[in-house]
């Protein structure tokens, strides 16, 4: 069980996680409130794309020591409800601005997350990373990664766009 | 004599009455042949038998006239209530733990009270459901509530106190009733909601409710809570915004149920254009126009789920049907997809609460979020262009230059590409200044003020208005559709002789089938989701679309279909109106002739335009000022009266949205620039009016004021101060998806292409950056032809 919810976690904690989700996708709403309809392939698309890479990425990159290990069920709320639906809801409001605004954004928003999933979950705790000691930079690099959603976004879709109609290469 | 479902509920209340009579003795008797320890408590019989002994009596009161003491059946299901809901609390809070011995047997509390309860409890679903049956049955309803149809009457009973021997209170309330059921609408259940408001709101001051007051409190509660209370501005904005939204629409209601019947005619000096002396004359030396039949379909006429068209056109007004004309010159197929109905033009008459309903978006209930500015738009195919007044205005240069500016909207029109398409336009569709013998007799009076007044010379321009109308009888009809084919409106013209000319195949209507929903993948539209008046759902395909609803509806389309971006709904404008109503000495009969006859525009602009006016008497008497006896006694004026409108081009600060109650909101203030500009207007057309001689006039204020000189009407501003203080509407919405060539500001580029997409356009007055200022439909319509050949020219 403490691989799958975390330590001391229990479900209620998961809850005041999605709500945290939930707000900070209220607060996104504001500046664009629906995904454009010409969009819509395309978020689906790096919604699938990155759900997945993300759910498996976190435990592969925990398994060579390069990340903390996250409990099955916060990996898959983050890859699939924050990563997926949140953070591609903020790309689809957010791809027409310039790219250092987008990464700044998609780290920003991130670092919120992480900082949230750490003090509910205990999770984003890994004390040696790189040169840094202590959670902390831990989170920072983690968000500053999160930033590269739009880089990399942008890549898939051009490369997808080769053989997938109708996806908006940003 | 009752009806069936009257004597069903009356032979209920009998058995009732007997059972209750029997279960007194079940009380007491018991209670004296063999004591038992609790059940004989004296309180408890001298209670019950008292209880059960008034539901007796009344029951059998009631039953003696179900309808006239039909206020008892509610009183009886009411006590059950009660006696259910005691007997819940007893079982959860009070003392169940003794038992008693009944009829040779030992029954706990619980066993007992529950039993008891449940048999109220049936007694009462069995009284609500008979009792509900009869009172429908009784008024033979088709759209209000028995209860909502009796404030009616109270209300109607109150609003036209003096009338009783014209048309009774339950004939108007049954108008009202027929006039609500003949038109689909998403607000209408907002007029019903209001009506049962009103007849509970004065239980909160300790009253009965509405329809059970007497006449003379209820006409003083009206005054005091709905006039005076709102007019002094007693209450909390938030408060007096639904007050007054209330009183609005339970007066407009019963206007409509009153002024429409044409046995109160005479009464304002009214006489419909059949009836004119000068018909017949007119009728033979002029006769009707030939109409060009028009082929329509329906939802009843697709069986598939999926049709698939070349272009798919939605709206069929005035954007709509002179883009579907180019587009089929040049060889493309279209699908036309329109929300209202095809109503006949061979079936238009003079009764406007009919045509009302059958040819106005929401039968002219359209409201905004505050309920205080009416938004008219035609619901029908053909659109606006059926029932509006058919004046046509050549877009003001300033405003094309303002379209144009490259540091402001940046709209990047070729500007003699649009003159040229307003001429093409004028020529299409006859526009020619109309004929001094047929206009509104009415507006002379505002010229002779105007000459008075010195405003009828360069550079002001007084003049009469051009309009689409053809040897016009002046019958005063154009806001309901012109029966006799004179209004070359998209209906009898440009739709029909395209079909016409090239085919009803080139040229299809889907009527009666909303747009709900585009589809679409990548920058492509792929298809759009209808929604037929039956409620079945069809996905109409097409290589190439246009959205042309009008300003608001295509607004929310593209909404609901997240298609166009975060500017979309925004910048919304109006030519936002209100009349100004004079009174003369003498008889003008106003409504018959043209009934928007002149125009004054001033130079320097000053933002406003006047433009005179006049209806028939339903929807003059929706916008005559005064309330209750004020009101009456003005309408009997009606034939003396002569009326301007001033339209003051609003900033474009509105929204349009899918928000609300009924997913259709207009968030609209005007700005205070605007409301100074329109005080202004109204200011100045009433000095014209006291200068032709006028005896007093009347702007539409909430507060009812009368003027007879200058000196007093330029005291306005101090007794208007916003615009809840006046009656304000439009039939010109603009805007909602500007035309721009920077897409932060507009929704579509200088080829009415929205942003972000290959295949769809927008040809109506949604395009508009900003508001004209001036009648719009021609500028839509040649905007329409100017968009036209980009259309053309993309195949998907």
């Amino acid at each position: 069980m403490t691989e799958f919810l975390g330590a001391n976690n229990t479900l209620l904690d998961y809850l005041y996680v999605l709500l945290m989700y939930g707000l900070l996708a209220l607060v996104m709403r504001y500046a664009n409130d629906t995904v454009e309809l010409n969009f819509r392939k395309t978020y689906w698309v790096l919604y699938i794309g990155w759900s997945i890479a993300m759910f498996a990425g976190n435990y592969f990159f925990y398994s060579v020591n390069l990340m903390s290990f996250l409990p099955w069920l916060n990996d898959f709320v983050h890859s699939f409800i924050w990563i997926g639906f949140c953070l591609g809801f903020l790309y689809a409001g957010c791809y027409k601005r310039p790219m250092w605004e987008q990464m700044f954004l998609c780290a920003f928003f991130s670092f919120i997350v992480k900082m949230s999933e750490h003090m509910i979950l205990g999770t984003w705790d890994k004390t040696d990373f790189l040169f840094f000691h202590g959670w902390f930079p831990y989170v920072v690099c983690m968000s500053l990664v999160d930033g590269l959603y739009p880089v990399l976004s942008q890549l898939g879709l051009r490369l997808l766009s080769k053989s997938v109609d109708g996806l908006i290469v940003p | 004599m009752f009806t069936p479902q009257e004597r069903r509920l009356q032979v209920f209340l009998w058995w009732l009455g007997i059972i209750y009579s029997l279960a007194i003795f079940g009380y007491i008797v018991p209670g004296l042949i063999e004591p038992t320890k609790h059940i004989i408590l004296p309180p408890f019989i001298v209670n019950s038998v008292a209880k059960i002994g008034v539901l007796a009596l009344i029951s059998f009161i009631a039953a003696a006239n179900v309808r006239r003491f039909r206020i008892l059946s509610r009183v009886i299901a009411l006590g059950n209530c009660f006696a259910v809901i005691a007997g819940i609390c007893t079982l959860i809070w009070g003392d169940t733990s003794a038992s008693y011995a009944l009829m040779g047997g030992v029954y706990s509390t619980t066993t007992l009270i529950l039993a008891s309860s449940i048999a109220d409890g049936v007694v009462t679903a069995i009284l609500i459901s008979l009792y509900l049956s009869a009172d429908k049955s009784q008024y033979d309803l088709a759209y209000l509530s028995p209860s909502q149809f009796r404030t009616l009457v109270a209300l109607a009973d109150v609003m036209f106190n003096e009338t009783k021997h014209l048309i009774s209170e339950v004939d108007i309330a049954r108008n009202v009733d027929r006039y609500l059921s003949s038109f689909r609408a998403k607000t209408k259940w907002i007029t019903a909601l209001a009506l049962n408001v009103l007849e509970i709101y004065p239980i909160f001051s300790l009253k009965a409710p509405l329809s059970l007051m007497n006449p003379g409190d209820r006409l003083s509660f009206v005054k005091k809570r709905f006039y005076r209370d709102t007019t002094l501005k007693l209450q909390p904005e938030f408060y007096r915004v639904l007050t007054q939204a209330m009183i609005r629409m339970g007066q407009q209601l019963c206007y409509i149920g009153y002024y429409n019947d044409p046995r109160t005619f005479e009464s304002v000096g009214y006489t419909p254009f059949s009836k004119r002396p000068e018909t017949p004359a007119k009728l033979s030396s002029n006769p009707p126009a030939q109409r060009i039949p028009l082929q329509v379909m329906t939802g009843r006429d697709i069986t598939e789920e999926v049709i698939s068209a070349d272009v798919v056109i939605i709206g069929t007004g005035a954007g709509a049907a002179i883009a579907a004309r180019g587009l089929v010159e040049q060889g493309r197929e279209v699908l036309m997809i329109e929300r209202g109905d095809h109503v006949d033009p061979s079936t238009f008459n003079e009764d406007e609460m009919d045509m009302m309903s059958r040819l106005y978006a929401d039968g002219a209930l359209q409201q905004s979020k505050d309920f205080r500015f009416r938004v008219l738009q035609g619901s029908c195919v053909g659109g606006t262009t059926v029932i509006n007044n058919a004046v046509c205005f050549d877009m003001p240069d300033y405003i094309l230059d303002q379209w144009n500016d490259k540091e402001g909207i940046n709209a990047n029109l070729d500007a003699n590409r649009v003159w040229k398409s307003f001429s093409d336009v004028r020529n299409i569709m006859s526009i020619t200044q109309q004929n001094p013998t047929t206009l509104n007799p009415g507006a002379q009076a505002f010229v002779y003020g105007t000459q008075a007044l010195g405003f009828d010379k360069a550079p002001d321009r007084l003049s009469i208005v051009d309009a689409n109308i053809k040897d016009c009888y002046g019958c005063g009809y154009c806001n309901i559709g012109c029966s006799y084919g004179k209004k070359l409106s998209m209906l009898d013209t440009v739709l029909p002789q395209t079909q016409q000319k090239y085919g009803p195949h080139a040229l299809r209507i889907l009527a009666s089938c909303e747009a709900v929903k585009l589809r679409g993948t990548g920058n492509k539209i792929t298809s759009v989701t209808c929604q037929t008046s039956d409620g079945r759902r069809i996905d109409v395909k097409g290589k190439t679309f246009v959205v042309a609803a009008g300003a608001v509806s295509s607004s929310l389309l593209l909404l609901r279909s997240g298609v166009g971006g975060r500017n979309v709904g925004k910048r919304l404008s109006f030519n936002m109106g209100s009349p100004i109503t004079a009174v003369f000495d003498n008889v003008m009969n106003s409504y018959a002739g043209l009934q928007i006859s002149h125009y004054l525009r001033l130079t320097p602009n000053r933002g406003y335009i006047m433009e005179t006016w006049f209806n028939p008497p339903l929807a003059q008497a929706l916008t005559m000022p005064g309330w209750f006896e004020d009101h009456f006694n003005n309408m009997k004026r009606y034939n003396k009266m002569s009326c301007a409108g001033i339209l003051v081009g609003s900033e474009p600060n509105a929204v349009a949205q899918v928000a609300g109650l009924t997913g259709r909101e207009i968030d609209y203030e005007p700005t205070p620039g605007d409301f100074q500009k329109l005080l202004d207007g109204i200011i100045l057309s009433g000095n014209i009016f006291l200068a032709a001689g006028a005896k007093a006039v009347m702007p539409a204020t909430f507060k009812y004021y009368e003027f007879h000189n200058s000196d007093e009407l330029a005291n306005l501003p101090n007794l208007v101060k916003d615009s809840s203080d006046l009656t304000i509407g439009t039939g010109h919405p603009q805007g909602g998806n500007a035309l721009s060539l920077d897409p932060k500001i507009g929704v579509v580029d200088n080829e009415f292409k929205i942003y972000g997409y290959d295949n769809i356009y927008i040809t109506d007055a949604s395009v508009f950056p900003t508001s004209l200022g001036v009648n719009p439909q021609l500028t839509v319509m040649s905007l329409a032809h100017y968009a036209a050949p980009f259309i053309a020219a993309n195949k998907g």
